[in-house]
């Protein structure tokens, strides 16, 4: 009796101690119906204004199209911030069940309006920012059956590397008018470009001067004098006042084909301090983009 | 030894009990006893040698190619995010923080599909062990290595002991086996975030579990049940690996069931009675057997059904457009052929996410809609010329033998980026020297594998049934890694073919251990013959 129970319990116990390892695991997952996914309600928050903490690299991938992490105050660090929402229309709605990442970037390339983005930042002409780019969010697959056809439109902060992405702790609404814009200004120290709030020697204005293919085919002089010319207006206005009366600042005229942009076809003007030495912060008239 | 039970192992040096005796009497046992127990000591010696390759000299391991998330999110975890200006994927990055993922940001690829695999329970231990050892962070891949040490140990001491034979002969082929196991073109897979290891185990242990199951004349039910979980568990941990089941079902159904098949088969009457009882009781004596498969294969399919559409369509997408199209002298005619509108041209050779990508074409919807793996199945059988340039995209692959562009150190080894450990470079140097005979080498070595393992399978009046058990394991591993081998080339192509072929390459390094098996086992005795044998019984 003593020898059956023990070669019972010998023979059982690789099936029992396997079938409780499952068990366990099995248990162990809080959700049984998304076995193997996130967490959560797969509910998207579609408020405009709403933050999102979106810190792996993974979360801001466009083929991780969903988001239904849960707002976070825009108080406390986020990656985006919601802007818009924009239905989703044309063939691509139709589907069933929601198609392919790259057929949906590829659908809705555009859906969310890069003006509409600007004007959420308060970034209008003479502005020009870098680092905030739009981030496209679409329905999770339970919303996309359930007959959810929308785009959330977010302003996405960078730089993203290949390592990680970048984090703030305040709302992006009219952030560009604001000392904060320097982060997203564009700026360069020598050839390189880099944000304002770092140590740079000139400061970009935006719009570009543009050329025709005769103007381009002219000499330097005319090129340089047509650059200084368009600049004048371009720069007073970034600045709120003419550059001649800022004894320490001076136009830095970029010409189509300067170094480092040799395929250029446009202009630029950059502002910097007279005397070559790098600074930080933003020239931007204040109230605009904050002084220096 | 007699001395020391004599005088209870101890020994008076200078007024102190030294265990002098005791100790240099256990040291001298050691042989003895490692030649008691083969199976034990073998295992345990191949544990320790994997322990000692991933560890000594500074932890290696894989690096992280983004593959790793789908799994490892799963866990509620994420890597530490790298030092700013370290290469991507240059160094095993083993170190994970807890993370809370939301929704499809832990699915396959981000489609909402989760991404299934046997490597969770492995990790799921690895975590546990993290937490246990008070390691940094949530979970570290290296407490993956003592894990798959342990499972080799048991896979190696199992084989020695279901191996018939002389015990030297079965140790060495169990050797091969574990040389082959802890390979630098293996081992670095056990400490990565890939389900690859999970797979390797679980092949590594189907090769005594199937000893076990053929050791027999007729089979029991629980050896059946044995080899059709670790199958399942294999299978499991890669959908690529569904081409087990072409040596896994023959296997499973070749030999009858002990309980059935006497009952059945034992009677005699009128002979179209016989004839009809004995296909009955083939059947009948089965029936283990053919519910296991019909799980097996039930199970497959579902898995396989419930893959992420998106990597099947990264799978389809590289299958078409790098690898028919990418080498194709005529692209408007292989899209014809495909069935394919001919303005996809110009993705050809593309992966889907390059700047010519197919998917920012309008027409990608209808390859969406159109294309699967069944069409250019077709096609090939349609243009068979175009296997041999196929093949020979896999046998390079196989005979670089691991991906170049994933290191296998930690960064702070000092190590150049992307730098490949060679400490266990046996196969890998042999594969690489092979590389200009790759089309002689390979092939050969699966042809002499299978057609001897058939043989060796076939002589059941001159070897008893446990040495034919090593044929059969021996043509069946041959069969799968071939199977293996055009599974990923007829699916995949040749993107990524290093990591893809990872099964293909172990399977060829495992047959040369499998022959010297088979070399021994065909020096068995059968014993007198026991009685009716249900297959040859008049």
């Amino acid at each position: 009796m003593t020898k059956g129970w023990g070669v019972a319990l010998r023979r059982s116990a690789i099936p029992v101690l396997g079938l409780g390892a499952l068990c366990m695991s099995v248990l162990s997952v809080p959700d049984l119906e998304h076995v193997g996914m996130g967490v959560g309600s797969y509910t998207t928050t579609w408020k405009v204004g709403s933050c999102h903490r979106l810190d792996r690299l993974e979360e801001t991938d466009p083929v991780y199209a969903s988001d239904t992490s849960p707002a976070v105050p825009c108080t406390s660090p986020h990656q985006s911030e919601t802007y818009a929402d924009v239905p989703i229309t044309g063939a691509v709605a139709r589907q069933a069940e929601r198609p392919s990442p790259l057929w949906l970037e590829t659908a809705l390339r555009g859906a969310c309006d890069w003006g509409a983005m600007a004007g959420f930042l308060g970034d209008e002409p003479p502005d020009i920012t870098r680092d905030i780019v739009v981030l496209q969010i679409v329905p999770s697959v339970p919303e996309w059956r359930a007959g959810v056809r929308r785009v959330r439109c977010d302003a996405l902060i960078g730089p993203r590397t290949t390592e990680s992405v970048a984090t703030i702790s305040r709302s992006l609404r009219g952030i560009v008018r604001t000392p904060a814009a320097a982060r997203f200004r564009v700026c360069r120290l020598g050839f390189t470009q880099l944000a304002c709030d770092g140590l740079h020697t000139a400061e970009l204005v935006y719009p570009y001067v543009k050329f025709t293919d005769a103007e381009l085919a002219r000499g330097h002089a005319y090129k340089l004098a047509k650059v200084r010319r368009a600049c004048v207006g371009l720069v007073a206005a970034y600045l709120g006042a003419p550059l001649a009366g800022r004894a320490d600042l001076a136009l830095q005229p970029e010409l189509p084909g300067d170094y480092p942009n040799l395929d250029s076809r446009v202009g630029h003007c950059w502002v910097g301090s007279k005397n070559g030495l790098p600074t930080t912060g933003s020239v931007r008239r204040a109230g605009s983009g904050g002084a220096a | 030894m007699n001395r020391l039970l004599a005088t209870g192992g101890r020994e008076e040096s200078f007024g102190v009990r030294v265990p002098v005796d005791q100790t240099a009497a256990a040291l001298r046992a050691v042989p003895a006893w490692m030649r008691a127990h083969p199976a034990i000591s073998t295992g345990t010696a191949w544990g320790l040698i994997t322990l000692a390759r991933l560890f000594v000299g500074g932890a290696v391991g894989m690096a992280d190619n983004f593959d790793g998330h789908r799994l490892l999110c799963q866990l509620g975890v994420a890597p530490r995010p790298i030092p700013a200006g370290q290469p991507l994927w240059a160094y095993l990055t083993p170190t994970y923080d807890a993370y809370t993922w939301y929704g499809e940001a832990c699915s396959a690829g981000g489609t909402g599909q989760p991404y299934l695999s046997t490597e969770y329970f492995p990790l799921l231990l690895a975590k546990l062990l993290t937490r246990l050892l008070g390691l940094s962070g949530a979970l570290d891949l290296r407490m993956l290595g003592p894990i798959f040490a342990a499972g080799i140990a048991v896979a190696v001491g199992w084989t020695v002991r279901e191996l018939p034979g002389p015990r030297w002969a079965a140790v060495l082929a169990a050797c091969g086996i574990g040389l082959a196991a802890v390979d630098s073109a293996i081992a670095p897979y056990y400490v990565s975030p890939f389900s690859e290891p999970a797979a390797l185990l679980g092949l590594l242990l189907l090769i005594p579990a199937t000893l076990r199951l053929l050791s027999r004349e007729r089979v029991r039910a629980r050896d059946i049940a044995l080899v059709a979980v670790l199958a399942a568990w294999t299978i499991g941990a890669k959908t690529q690996m569904a081409s087990l089941l072409i040596a896994v079902v023959p296997i499973l159904l070749l030999r009858p069931w002990g309980r059935v098949a006497s009952a059945w088969t034992d009677r005699g009457g009128r002979r179209a009675v016989d004839r009809l009882m004995r296909v009955m009781g083939t059947v009948a004596a089965r029936l283990p057997a053919l519910a296991a498969c019909a799980v097996l294969v039930g199970g497959t399919a579902l898995f396989e059904q419930h893959q992420s559409r998106w990597l099947n369509e990264i799978v389809l997408y590289d299958d078409v457009f790098r690898d028919v199209l990418g080498h194709s002298s005529h692209v408007h005619g292989d899209l014809r052929a495909l069935g394919l509108p001919t303005d996809l041209a110009s993705a050809a050779g593309s992966s889907i996410v390059a700047p010519n990508s197919a998917a920012k074409l309008p027409d990608y919807p209808r390859f969406l809609r159109q294309e699967s793996f069944g069409n250019v199945l077709a096609f090939y059988v349609a243009h068979p010329w175009r296997l041999p340039g196929v093949a020979d995209r896999g046998l390079a692959g196989m005979a670089a033998t691991r991906p170049s562009y994933l290191g296998n150190y930690l960064a702070s080894s000092g190590a150049a980026p992307y730098a490949r450990e060679c400490r266990v470079c046996v196969a890998s140097a042999m594969f690489t020297l092979s590389q200009p005979l790759r089309w002689v080498v390979i092939p050969s070595l699966w042809a002499a594998a299978f057609t001897g393992g058939l043989w060796l399978a076939g002589k059941r009046r001159a070897v008893p049934p446990r040495a034919r058990g090593v044929g059969v394991v021996l043509a069946g591993i041959a069969a799968a890694t071939v199977a293996q081998f055009w599974t990923v080339m007829l699916s995949e192509g040749d993107s990524d073919v290093e990591k893809h072929l990872v099964f293909a390459l172990f399977g060829t390094m495992l047959l040369g251990p499998l022959m010297v098996a088979a070399v021994a086992a065909l020096d068995q005795k059968r014993a007198p013959w026991p009685g009716s044998i249900p297959e040859s019984a008049p």
